[in-house]
């Protein structure tokens, strides 16, 4: 996993984020997390990465349902973007909607689609396929 | 049979002549003698006889008439009869004339009117609308039931054309298929459309029409049949309402009882795991902050599930001003701490058939958002309008805060859980439960919004005279 410097999850809900923070740590992902609480925030910072040139997340984990700006609003922002290269985003949320698996399928950027909770080795392939994607 | 009588009666000369066609006409013998007065009695009204031949010989002219013959052998017959009378010195000398068997005629013109009789009574007392239009769409006959449907007396409609009474966004449809009728290219059409009732309100009806042709094929009037469909409609409407809370209820409980028991699971997956008594101690205050969410979500959960059940008997007449007085009470202190200015523009005696509970609550949503949602460099300045609008009460809280866009937030503006401000009390449930609440007695919501200038929420109450029923 040595090939991921940064990773980003974008979920409004606050314990989820602590306990995958956490839970990184566990499986030993030693690497930078950025979390954004809000879509709307999360594009601000790519925006401005990109501008910069700063280095970019190699993998986003994106839930759905958040205020303001959803993770569906989220991806039609992302999908626009010109990137340098390619980020694997992970869509993770608790619904068990088909719809939204659907949906989600639509968007060629989105690679997987993971129901809450995430276990340690639903974590461990994330951030694995984000690897193999940028072979 | 078909034939011409003829008759003669010489008095001068005492001479009586038939000719054959009459003597099978009556079905008599071909040695038959009768005197006049015998031969009247063939007639069932022998006395409209005898009118007609003095009508004959008072004028001097060929007179004639239709009547009803019993023959020599008791058939019953209708004949023609023609008389010519030739005076003398004002005394009759001689008569004659034709008679002719018109009971083929006679029979067919009663079919005719029989048949012509039994259509103008269905159609008069038919239980759905009917009406006969022309080919340019004027109203040439309508029935009791189309008048009572659509508010207006027969004379009203005669001066109107159909298109008058048609709801303008489905009268290119219903024209191009009046065409295709004209054309021949269908045998008939049957389609919903929208007309307005006399009073304004919208009607959905189900209307058939067919062509009537002359024998030589070419158009001469349609023939409509038009079923009121309106409670049908509603009715669909309000299913595809309860389906769509149906829907987004599931997706609640798909997303935010999942959440919170994702939550749980992994917290206490990790709390077996976890060596550290501190870090432990820590998860399980997690895990208590998660337990109560939960009860919080079940909580709000049921208050949907409370605005769903409530049935019409909730429903009193309250006055629409007298209800804001009371909200704006209640709001009182919330209003006096951002120092708002509140306007009332409400028309006097507006009534409105409502929970008293859900007008509160849809009043202190609204208010309250506005007064949440101010702009911060300016005093929020609420106004709250009432009319009445085409017979329906119309109420209108239009505030200058924060705004919302609803290009990019209109799909989600009344869900639940669904937050458009980073606002710290911003929960979702509001907009939720009073779109909920205005549906449920019949009414309907909708914002009008500008980012930075403010929003304007629009209630359309149920109309008042659905409570005379």
């Amino acid at each position: 996993m040595k090939k991921i410097d940064i990773a980003c999850l974008i979920d409004d809900d606050e314990i989820f984020t602590f306990l995958i923070s956490k839970q990184m740590r566990l499986v030993n992902f030693r690497e930078h997390l950025l979390v954004f609480n809000a879509g709307d925030q999360a594009l601000d910072y790519l925006k401005s990465a990109i501008k910069t040139g700063e280095k970019l997340p190699s993998v986003i984990l994106l839930d759905i349902n958040m205020p303001v700006l959803d993770g569906w609003q989220f991806l039609d922002e992302f999908i626009k973007f010109d990137l340098p290269e390619k980020i694997t985003i992970h869509i993770i949320s608790s619904s068990i909607d088909q719809a939204d698996r659907l949906k989600a399928a639509s968007y060629q950027e989105v690679s997987n689609f993971y129901i809450k909770p995430i276990t340690n080795d639903n974590l461990v392939e994330m951030l694995n396929s984000a690897e193999r994607d940028r072979l | 049979m078909a034939g011409l009588g003829i008759w003669e009666r010489n008095f001068l000369e005492g001479t009586f002549y038939w000719n054959k066609i009459i003597f099978q006409i009556m079905e008599v013998d071909d040695d038959y003698k009768g005197s006049i007065e015998d031969v009247i009695l063939f007639y069932r009204e022998p006395a409209k006889v005898r009118a007609l031949i003095d009508k004959a010989i008072v004028s001097g002219l060929p007179e004639k008439g239709e009547l009803e013959v019993l023959t020599a052998r008791k058939t019953q017959k209708w004949v023609e009869v023609r008389v010519q009378a030739e005076l003398a010195d004002g005394l009759c000398t001689r008569l004659y004339g034709t008679l002719t068997d018109i009971t083929d005629r006679r029979l067919q013109a009663m079919v005719l009117e029989e048949r012509e009789q039994r259509f103008s009574k269905a159609f008069d007392h038919a239980p759905i609308g009917m009406a006969l239009v022309s080919l340019t769409g004027g109203w040439i006959k309508v029935n009791t039931s189309l008048c009572q449907l659509f508010g207006y007396t027969e004379p009203e409609f005669l001066g109107r054309t159909f298109q008058d009474f048609t709801y303008p966004a489905d009268l290119e449809s219903d024209l191009e298929h009046l065409n295709l009728l004209v054309a021949g290219d269908i045998g008939s059409y049957t389609m919903e459309k929208r007309y307005y009732h006399a009073d304004g309100h919208i009607i959905w009806a189900l209307l058939s029409v067919s062509l009537v042709r002359s024998e030589t094929g070419s158009p001469l009037y349609f023939v409509s049949q038009i079923k009121d469909v309106t409670d049908q409609k509603n009715s669909m409407e309000i299913i595809s309402r309860q389906n769509d809370r149906l829907l987004n209820f599931a997706h609640i409980v798909s997303h935010n009882l999942r959440s919170h028991s994702g939550n749980i699971r992994m917290l206490t997956s990790m709390i077996l795991e976890e060596t550290d008594p501190a870090e432990k101690e820590t998860l399980v205050q997690m895990l208590d902050g998660n337990a109560v969410s939960l009860l919080e979500t079940l909580a709000h959960l049921n208050e949907v599930v409370k605005v769903q059940e409530s049935s019409a008997d909730t429903r009193v007449r309250i006055d629409l001003a007298n209800e804001v007085e009371r909200g704006l009470n209640i709001l009182s202190a919330s209003i006096r701490a951002s120092n708002a200015s509140i306007v009332k523009d409400l028309d006097d005696g507006i009534a409105v058939v409502f929970n008293p509970a859900y007008l509160e609550s849809v009043l202190i949503n609204l208010i309250g958002n506005s007064l949440k949602y101010q702009h911060p460099e300016r005093r929020p300045e609420i106004t709250i309008s009432a009319n009445m609008n085409g017979g329906v009460p119309l109420l209108i809280i239009a505030d200058n805060g924060l705004g919302i866009d609803l290009t990019l937030h209109g799909h989600k503006l009344f869900g639940m859980y669904k937050t458009f401000h980073r606002h710290p009390d911003a929960r979702g449930m509001g907009l939720f439960l009073v779109k909920n609440q205005v549906e449920a007695m019949g009414g309907r919501i909708w914002a009008e919004s500008q980012p930075g200038v403010g929003t304007s929420f629009f209630i359309q109450f149920a109309p008042l005279m659905h409570e005379k029923n």
